[in-house]
C-alpha cells in the first residue's frame, strides 16, 4: 500500500477539522476527493505534507508503511510524496532554476543518487518545462512571483515532473485554469501515470475528471469521508449536490 | 574621557616635525575632543549607540611605520585589481595605483611636507572626526583628473593583525574630477580577535558629471569597534552610488552625510547589515537635497541573529531651493532570533513644496510559508533557511559588479547564518 490513513483527526488552533478520516491508496490508483468548501480537503493535503500548523490529535497515516507523522516535510518529499498546492507560494529572491536545482539534488542525495551536474539539470529542466508550456526564461524569474494563477499551477506540474514522486496530491490543480491550460496540466499528470505511482486529486469540478480519470471518488464532508464510489459518483454529485451526501453522511463511509 | 591622556601622548610623538600650521589644527581638534568628551545617549543621533563598553576601553596607537607584517601581500583581494592601496595596522605598505589620470598621495607625505589642504578638510562636525584630525597618521589622498574613465576598480585595503589594543585613525580623501568614472572599493578586515578601534573619516567630492561607485566591505573581529564619518559632495549631474556591506565586527557606526549640491545630481545607497552575537551595526544616513531636480534612493536591508542590534536612520533634508526633488527609501529587516532587534527611523525634513518623497520600513522574521514550500520539495530545513536568507540579501548583493566581491559577500552570508546542520 502506498498510503494508509486510519481514523485521522487533525485540528488547527484547537479547532478540529479532520474528524476520523480513513483512506487507502494502492500503487497505480487515482483517487479523487470532492467536497464542500471548508470541509477539510486542503487540510488533509497539508497534514500529509507535514505543515506544522496542523496538529494530529488521533489516528495514523503511513506512506509506504512509514509513519508520516514522524517525518519532516523534506523527508516526506524525498521519500516520494508530492503536494501540488492550491495556492503556490511566492518566494522573492529565489529563482525557479535555483529552486529546482536545490530540490532535485536534495532528493537525489536523500535517495543515495549522485548529484546531477549543471548541464544535465539544464537539459532536464528544459525538456520538462517545454512539456508544461513554460518558457525557459521564466525559470530565471523568482519562484511564482508575479506569475498568473494558471502559470503557478503549471510551475507546480514542472516541479512534479522533475521530482518524479510516487504519491502525488493535487489540490485544486484545475482552479483558475483556462481550457488550454487544463489540457496542459492534465496531460502532465497523465504522462506521469504508471503502475507504481498513485494520485489523490482534489477538485470541485467533474470536468477535470474527464481528463484525469479516477478509479475512486470520495466525498469529504465535515472532516470525514461521507461517501465513496467509482468515477460515476462525480457525475451523480454534479446532479444532486452535496446536500444529498450530507443527508446520508456516515452511512456510506469507506 | 579615558582616551584623553593617551591621545595627548600619541599626539605629541606624532606631530614632531610636522608643519606648524598642521600642529595648530591638531591641537585645536584635540582641545575640542577634551572639551566635549564622548557623546552620550541623550544626543539624538547617539540614542541607540552602545557607548559604555567602548568608552571604557584603552586603545594605544601603533606609531611604528614598520610594524606591518608581510604575509598579507598575497591576499586574494589584491588580485581583483592592479590598482590597490594596501594598509596594514594603519600604515601604508603598498601603493599599486599606476594609471593615467589618477594621483595618489598619502597623508603621511602631506604631513611631512607641510602642504596643508584647504581648511575645509578639517571641519570638525563631531568628536570622532575631531579625534581623527588630531591623531591621523596615514591615509590616501586620491585625485582623479577630469574625464578619466577607469576600467578596473581602485581597491583600498585595510588589514588589521596587530596584537594588543590599538586604534587607527585613517582618513580617506577622494576627489573625482568632472566627467570622470571611477569604481572604488574600500575594505576593512581584521586577522585577529584582539580588541581594536578604527576611527575612519572619508571625504569625497564628485565634481560635475563625475560617476563613482563606492563599495564598502567591513569584516572585523568580535572585539573590534569601528566608528566612521563620511561626507560626500555630489555636484551637478554627478552620480554617487554607495554599496555598504557590514559583514562582521563588534560595533560599527557610520554617519554618512551626502549633499546633492548641483542640479540633477543623483545618489543611491544600497546597504546590507549582517548582525550576529551581540554586534551592533548602525548606519546613520543623511541625504541633503540642496539643488533642484536631484534624485536619491536608499535601499537598506538588515539580517540580525542572536542578540544583535541594527540601527538605521534614513534622514532626507530637502532644502528650500531643492524643487523637483525625488527621494525614496526602503528598509527591510529580517530577524532570525527573538532577541535580535532593529530601530529604523526614516526622517524627512522638507522645506520645498514640489517634492516626491517615499519611504517604507518593514521588520519581520523568516517566512514560514516559504520555508515550508522549499521543504515540501525535499530541501532540508537548514538549506531552505539559507536559501531564504540569501534571497533576502540578494537584492543588495546583486548590485556588486565584480564576481569575486559578489561571491565573497554571498559566501559570508552563508557562513554567518549557516544554522544547525541536521543531526
Ligand atoms: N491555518 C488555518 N488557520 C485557521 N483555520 C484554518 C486553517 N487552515 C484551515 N482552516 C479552517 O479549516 C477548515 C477547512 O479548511 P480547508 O482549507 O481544509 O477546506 P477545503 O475543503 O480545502 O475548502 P476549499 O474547497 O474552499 O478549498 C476551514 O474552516 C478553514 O477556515
Ligand atoms: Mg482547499
Amino acid at each position: 500500500m502506498i498510503l494508509n490513513i486510519e481514523n485521522l483527526h487533525a485540528s488547527v488552533q484547537g479547532e478540529p477539522i479532520l474528524k476520523g478520516l480513513n483512506l487507502k491508496i494502492q500503487p497505480g490508483e487515482v483517487h479523487c476527493i470532492m467536497g464542500p468548501n471548508g470541509s477539510g480537503k486542503s487540510t488533509l493535503a497539508q497534514v500529509l505534507a507535514g505543515r506544522d500548523a496542523y496538529e494530529i490529535t488521533q489516528g495514523s497515516m503511513t506512506f509506504k508503511s512509514k509513519d508520516l507523522a514522524e517525518m519532516e516535510p523534506h523527508e516526506r518529499a524525498c521519500e516520494g510524496f508530492f503536494l501540488a498546492f492550491q495556492y503556490p507560494h511566492e518566494i522573492p529572491g529565489v529563482s525557479g532554476l535555483q529552486f529546482l536545482r536545490a530540490a532535485v539534488n536534495a532528493v537525489r542525495a536523500f535517495r543515495g543518487q549522485e548529484e546531477l551536474d549543471a548541464m544535465d539539470l539544464m537539459s532536464l529542466f528544459k525538456e520538462k518545462a517545454r512539456e508544461v508550456n513554460i518558457s525557459f526564461d521564466d525559470l530565471k524569474r523568482a519562484v511564482n512571483e508575479g506569475f498568473s494563477g494558471g502559470e503557478k499551477k503549471r510551475n507546480e506540474m514542472l516541479q512534479m515532473a522533475v521530482l518524479e514522486p510516487q504519491l502525488i496530491v493535487l489540490d485544486e490543480v484545475d482552479s483558475g485554469l483556462d481550457i488550454d491550460a487544463l489540457k496542459v496540466v492534465s496531460d502532465a499528470v497523465n504522462r506521469m501515470r504508471t503502475p507504481e505511482r498513485s494520485f489523490l486529486v482534489i477538485t470541485h469540478y467533474q470536468r477535470l475528471l474527464n481528463y484525469i480519470v479516477p478509479d475512486f471518488v470520495h466525498v469529504l464532508v465535515d472532516g470525514r469521508i461521507a461517501k465513496s464510489g467509482g468515477k460515476d459518483l462525480a457525475l451523480e454529485l454534479e446532479d444532486r449536490g452535496y446536500a444529498w451526501v450530507e443527508e446520508h453522511a456516515g452511512a456510506g463511509a469507506e | 574621557m579615558s582616551a584623553e591622556s593617551q591621545s595627548i601622548e600619541s599626539l605629541s610623538s606624532l606631530i614632531e616635525g610636522e608643519a606648524q600650521s598642521l600642529r595648530a589644527v591638531r591641537h585645536e581638534a584635540l582641545r575640542l575632543v577634551t572639551d566635549q568628551g564622548w557623546p552620550s545617549n541623550r544626543e539624538e543621533s547617539f540614542r541607540f549607540t552602545k557607548l559604555k563598553e567602548f568608552t571604557k576601553q584603552h586603545f594605544g596607537q601603533n606609531l611604528d611605520e614598520h610594524a606591518a607584517s608581510s604575509n598579507v601581500v598575497d591576499d586574494p583581494w589584491l588580485h581583483i585589481t592592479e590598482s590597490h592601496i594596501h594598509y596594514v595596522n594603519g600604515q601604508q605598505i603598498k601603493n599599486g595605483v599606476d594609471v593615467q589620470g589618477v594621483k595618489v598621495d598619502d597623508w603621511r607625505a602631506i604631513r611631512q611636507h607641510g602642504m596643508l589642504p584647504e581648511q575645509s578638510a578639517f571641519a570638525q562636525s563631531n568628536v570622532f572626526r575631531a579625534l581623527n584630525t588630531a591623531l591621523l597618521q596615514a591615509g590616501p589622498v586620491i585625485d582623479v583628473a577630469a574625464n578619466t574613465k577607469l576600467v578596473a576598480p581602485i581597491l583600498l585595503h585595510y588589514v588589521q593583525d596587530h596584537d594588543g589594543k590599538i586604534s587607527r585613525h585613517p582618513k580617506v580623501t577622494l576627489k573625482i574630477g568632472a566627467g570622470a568614472q571611477v569604481h572604488f572599493i574600500e575594505r576593512y578586515e581584521s586577522r585577529n580577535q584582539d580588541s581594536a578601534w578604527t576611527n575612519s573619516v572619508v571625504d569625497i567630492e564628485l565634481q560635475p558629471g563625475a560617476q563613482l561607485t563606492h563599495t564598502l566591505v567591513v569584516e572585523e573581529g568580535q572585539q573590534q569597534f569601528h566608528f566612521r564619518d563620511t561626507q560626500i559632495d555630489v555636484q551637478k549631474d554627478a552620480n554617487y552610488k554607495f554599496l555598504v556591506f557590514n559583514l562582521s565586527g563588534k560595533q560599527f557606526r557610520q554617519q554618512c552625510d551626502i549633499s546633492l549640491s548641483g542640479t540633477h545630481a543623483h545618489t543611491e545607497i544600497h546597504a546590507l547589515m549582517l548582525g550576529q552575537s551581540s554586534e551592533q551595526i548602525e548606519n546613520q544616513l543623511c541625504i541633503r537635497h540642496v539643488a533642484e531636480s536631484c534624485t536619491s534612493r536608499q535601499w537598506v536591508r538588515g539580517i540580525f541573529d542572536d542578540q544583535s542590534h541594527g540601527v538605521f536612520t534614513g534622514r532626507v533634508v530637502v532644502g528650500k531651493g531643492a524643487q523637483k526633488t525625488d527621494a525614496g527609501q526602503s528598509n527591510k529587516n529580517l530577524l532570525l532570533s527573538d532577541n535580535a532587534r532593529v530601530n529604523a527611523m526614516p526622517q524627512l525634513e522638507i522645506y520645498a513644496d514640489d517634492v516626491k518623497c517615499q519611504h517604507g520600513a518593514t521588520t519581520g522574521s523568516l517566512d514560514l510559508d516559504s520555508l515550508f514550500y522549499l521543504m515540501a520539495r525535499g530541501i532540508p530545513r537548514h538549506q531552505a533557511r539559507q536559501m531564504l536568507i540569501r534571497a533576502f540579501a540578494h537584492e543588495i548583493a546583486d548590485q556588486i559588479e565584480q564576481p569575486f566581491v559578489r561571491n565573497h559577500i554571498e559566501r559570508a552570508i552563508d557562513a554567518r547564518f549557516a544554522g544547525q546542520e541536521p543531526k
